[in-house]
């Protein structure tokens, strides 16, 4: 029998070959095309980061031509109305500066609106109609990207509403389905476990991307970047050679709006959590055997598995809380915690938390992680600092003279770069030893400015990459890591609070924590300065 | 006959260098010098010469390197080395420096060999050709053997297609050689745009209906690369000097027309049997506009050009050449070759 020759490479089953045009493009970075839908997006996040966030995708080239973009929540809004919002909010956040013609009016026609209840079954069959035109009129493939910036009170319906509507991966044959659920997952170990149950129903666990935009930053990526792409960190990466690690994620803000959620969260759930420990598991993990999502996040669930669990009995050797009384945070007067609105005068709500953690493997074992997160602190700084143990025999220095202890700190914010402290001769005769840094800043470093992270994060979702989104194990792991704290600090109402003034290094209990390092050795242990 | 000129002393070259690096130190700075790179410049046109310095200077300020720079349109006597400060950098912690060679009515074996004498070993050496003549400069073949990664530009030339049919005997040759072309680099912008046009599954399969290609361009190479580009990712072949074969055999006509500035592309008209496509520019260059010519299906697509620095950066940096390049520069010399 002949065969007719096509043009056309067709796949072994027969379906159309892929965009032969894709092929080896050095900035293969587009997405597939696609709907995404922002529930809650009346909402301050969607309007302050998410929007513009979108529309700088667009503008880096890397949402694709065929996309749409549908905004859902209670406001009632027609299309036009939440176009004009949705340019008002790039307009005044976008870091590109206000919208630009042609490209916003191109963009403005792909943008539409559903309003409606989270529990309005007609609500998502208007949403379900307006994806299926998308499909039709936009070619967005029946690809689709659901994003839930809501309370997480609703995540659990809002999942069962797209099930009940058919708009679930199982009832779309035609393209891809992925869930982004924003930060808490969860209030606690049970909900958290409650919650992915009723995901897990609708969603398997790859189409699920819980965003912590903290691993979008560029200074996080590039942790594994330091420890990895290098041959000079990892061997000393262990017991042998560091004293203990600290990871600090200092805020000035207080409370600002958030104060109704936040009374209820603290500073434990809000921050150690999930940033804090998301940062200790890239610090501590063993190095993954690829580049790939999973290869990676088997590494991270591995760590956080090994992290010693705290008896509730020595909560308080291992955790330190505080809050914030009155004081100046840049020469300006801010109040106590307890009297931001929406605050209880009586707050037992910790705005500050420190946490002493062991890792139980061979890589780590005694060797404590310090972990600390707290709202009007002197400084807004995170970082994560490695502190190396003392020389085993001094040589050098004059007497006074102190050597320090070794510190690499990776810098997440408002600096970005890595810092290397190390001893040096001060020019003279004499031998005077003195600490120095090593300096490497991204901006000076590379001349360019990072992405926001929820540029890169939403752009990654889109694109099926979940390397930097956080897997429910690596979840719960985290959650039974605090959940002994929690539960203490619960059943224990603060009474020391305030314990320390805005615009301080937090409370002065912190230091207890420290202690003395477990050789006999080693100097002193100290936070670093915020 | 015009008389040899005299060879530099390269010897009191390295010694005003060396100078250099010791008033540095001596100047108390805490000097951690390190240099990256060797970096080789070639240029013979004197309108261009403070716009290739300036660039090679920027990219010394980010990558600590020797720059040598071989000046085809000077004869001067002397060679000029100038230390960091020269390029603006820092010189306590930044270990480049330019040394100038006036090579006019020097041989293209003394110029290479001038070159390979100042590098230093066990460096990277980039070539950076910045003349527009590279077809049938015997220099440019001399110099770029001796480079781990060479840059030329065959836009705007006399003779751009003489000057790819070179690059692609040369790469066919140099397997090993990394070589770019800022008329390829320019082009990124343009292989994400019209790769994405055809991410709609309801246009994919016009892609393989295409049954003519046109496109308008200030110079030769950009459109010749574009076509080249889409051939091979096609699956085309040349089938003469102004048509390519698709897999069946159907003749693609292909059509360059001089339009608009040099080194930039204008648009791009593909007709395929059942519709003819355009895209081109709007909004002063920063979006193309992507659709059937009756209207219908219109998108719009960013597009980022990037600055020259960038491009310079990356062809000295990128370690391998890349696959795409190397397919299109093969499928337009073939091309040319027809």
């Amino acid at each position: 029998m002949e065969t007719l020759a096509t043009a056309e490479p067709l796949k072994t089953n027969g379906a159309p070959a892929d965009n032969p045009l894709r092929a080896g493009i050095s900035t293969n970075r587009i997405a597939e095309p696609c709907t995404v839908v922002f529930f809650g997006a009346s909402g301050d996040l969607v309007k302050r980061m998410l929007l513009p966030a979108i529309y700088n995708l667009r503008l880096g080239d890397i949402l694709p031509t065929n996309f749409a973009i549908v905004g859902f929540s209670r406001s009632d809004f027609s299309d036009d109305a939440f176009r004009a919002e949705m340019k008002n909010s790039i307009d005044e956040f976008s870091r590109s500066g206000p919208a630009k013609e042609p490209l916003w009016g191109d963009f403005a026609k792909r943008v539409s609106y559903v309003s409606g209840d989270f529990d309005s079954t007609e609500a998502f069959a208007k949403l379900k109609a307006v994806l299926e035109r998308n499909d039709q009129e936009l070619g967005t493939g029946g690809n689709r990207l659901f994003y839930l910036s809501t309370p997480p009170s609703v995540f659990a319906k809002i999942v069962d509403q797209l099930d009940q509507a058919g708009l679930g991966p199982r009832d779309n044959a035609k393209g891809w389905t992925r869930i982004i659920i924003e930060k808490p997952f969860g209030t606690d170990l049970e909900s958290a476990r409650a919650l992915q149950a009723e995901v897990g129903k609708v969603f398997d666990e790859k189409m699920v991307y819980r965003i912590d935009h903290y691993l979008g930053k560029e200074p996080v990526q590039d942790i594994m970047a330091l420890r990895f792409a290098n041959v000079i960190f990892e061997p000393i990466w262990n017991r042998r050679y560091i004293d203990c690690v600290q990871i600090t994620a200092a805020e000035t803000v207080g409370v600002e709006s958030r104060g109704g959620y936040y009374d209820n969260a603290g500073a434990l759930r809000d921050m150690i959590q999930n940033h804090v420990m998301n940062l200790l598991a890239l610090v501590a993990m063993e190095p993954p055997v690829s580049a790939d999502a999973d290869a990676i996040r088997d590494e991270k669930f591995k760590v956080l598995t090994a992290v010693r669990p705290i008896a509730h009995a020595d909560v308080a050797k291992h955790a330190v809380r505080g809050q914030y009384g009155a004081g100046n945070i840049d020469g300006k007067a801010v109040p106590a915690y307890n009297t931001e609105p929406n605050v209880r005068p009586d707050s037992s709500t910790e705005t500050y938390a420190a946490v002493k953690l062991y890792i139980d493997n061979w890589r780590w074992a005694e060797v404590p992680f310090f972990l600390r997160s707290g709202k009007r602190m002197a400084r807004k700084n995170s970082e994560i600092a490695v502190r190396f143990r003392a020389i085993p025999h001094r040589l050098f220095g004059e007497s006074g003279d102190q050597i320090e202890n070794n510190v690499l700190v990776m810098k997440i914010q408002p600096e970005e770069g890595v810092s290397l402290r190390f001893a040096a001769k001060v020019p003279g005769p004499k031998m005077h030893i003195r600490s120095v840094n090593m300096d490497f800043n991204y901006g000076t470093g590379f001349g360019v400015v990072s992405a926001p992270a929820y540029e890169r994060l939403i752009g990654d979702a889109m694109r099926g990459d979940a390397t930097l989104f956080t897997r429910w194990d690596a979840v719960e792991r985290a959650w039974e890591a605090v959940m002994p704290i929690l539960d203490v600090w619960q059943g224990t109402p603060a009474t020391e609070f305030p314990n320390y003034p805005a615009g301080s290094q937090g409370p002065a209990q912190a230091t207890v924590l420290l202690g003395g390092s477990h050789r006999a050795s080693e100097t002193q242990r100290e936070w670093r300065p915020i | 006959m015009t008389p040899e000129r005299p060879a530099f002393d390269l010897d009191a070259v390295r010694a005003k260098i060396s100078h250099l690096h010791h008033a540095g130190t001596d100047s108390g700075a805490n000097s951690a010098q390190a240099a990256t790179l060797n970096f080789v410049i070639y240029l013979d046109a004197t309108a261009d010469r403070a716009w290739v310095l300036e660039r090679a200077a920027k990219i010394q300020q980010k990558h600590p390197s020797h720059a040598i720079v071989l000046d085809g349109a000077s004869d001067a006597a002397e060679p000029m080395v100038e230390n960091c400060a020269a390029i603006g950098a820092d010189c306590s912690s930044v270990s480049s420096e330019r040394v100038t060679f006036g090579v006019r009515d020097y041989g293209a074996e003394r110029i290479a060999a001038l070159a390979y004498a100042m590098s230093t070993p066990d460096l990277p050496t980039a070539l950076w050709w910045t003349s527009t003549q590279v077809h049938g400069n015997p220099a440019f073949a001399l110099l770029a053997n001796h480079a781990t990664n060479v840059l030329v530009d065959s836009s705007g030339n006399v003779d751009d297609d003489g000057t790819i049919e070179d690059l692609a005997a040369y790469a066919a040759s140099h397997r090993d050689g990394t070589l770019h072309d800022f008329a390829w680099l320019r082009l990124a912008p343009w292989h994400d745009a019209i790769a994405q046009c055809f991410d709609d599954e309801r246009l994919r399969k016009e892609l393989f209906a295409i049954r003519s290609l046109t496109i308008a361009a200030g110079s030769e190479a950009e459109a010749l690369y574009l076509s080249g580009w889409m051939g091979s990712r096609l699956g085309w072949t040349p089938c003469s000097r102004d048509a390519y074969c698709d897999r069946t055999g159907a003749r693609i006509p292909f059509t360059y027309e001089r339009r608009g500035d040099a080194r930039r592309v204008s648009s791009v008209r593909i007709g395929t049997s059942a519709a003819e496509y355009v895209a081109h520019f709007e909004a002063a260059g920063s979006v193309l506009r992507f659709g059937a010519v009756d209207g219908s299906g219109e998108r719009f697509v960013p597009l980022h050009q990037m600055d020259s620095l960038s491009l310079i950066e990356r062809a000295i940096l990128e370690p391998t050449m890349d696959a795409n390049f190397e397919e299109a520069l093969a499928t337009v010399g073939t091309l040319l070759r027809q």
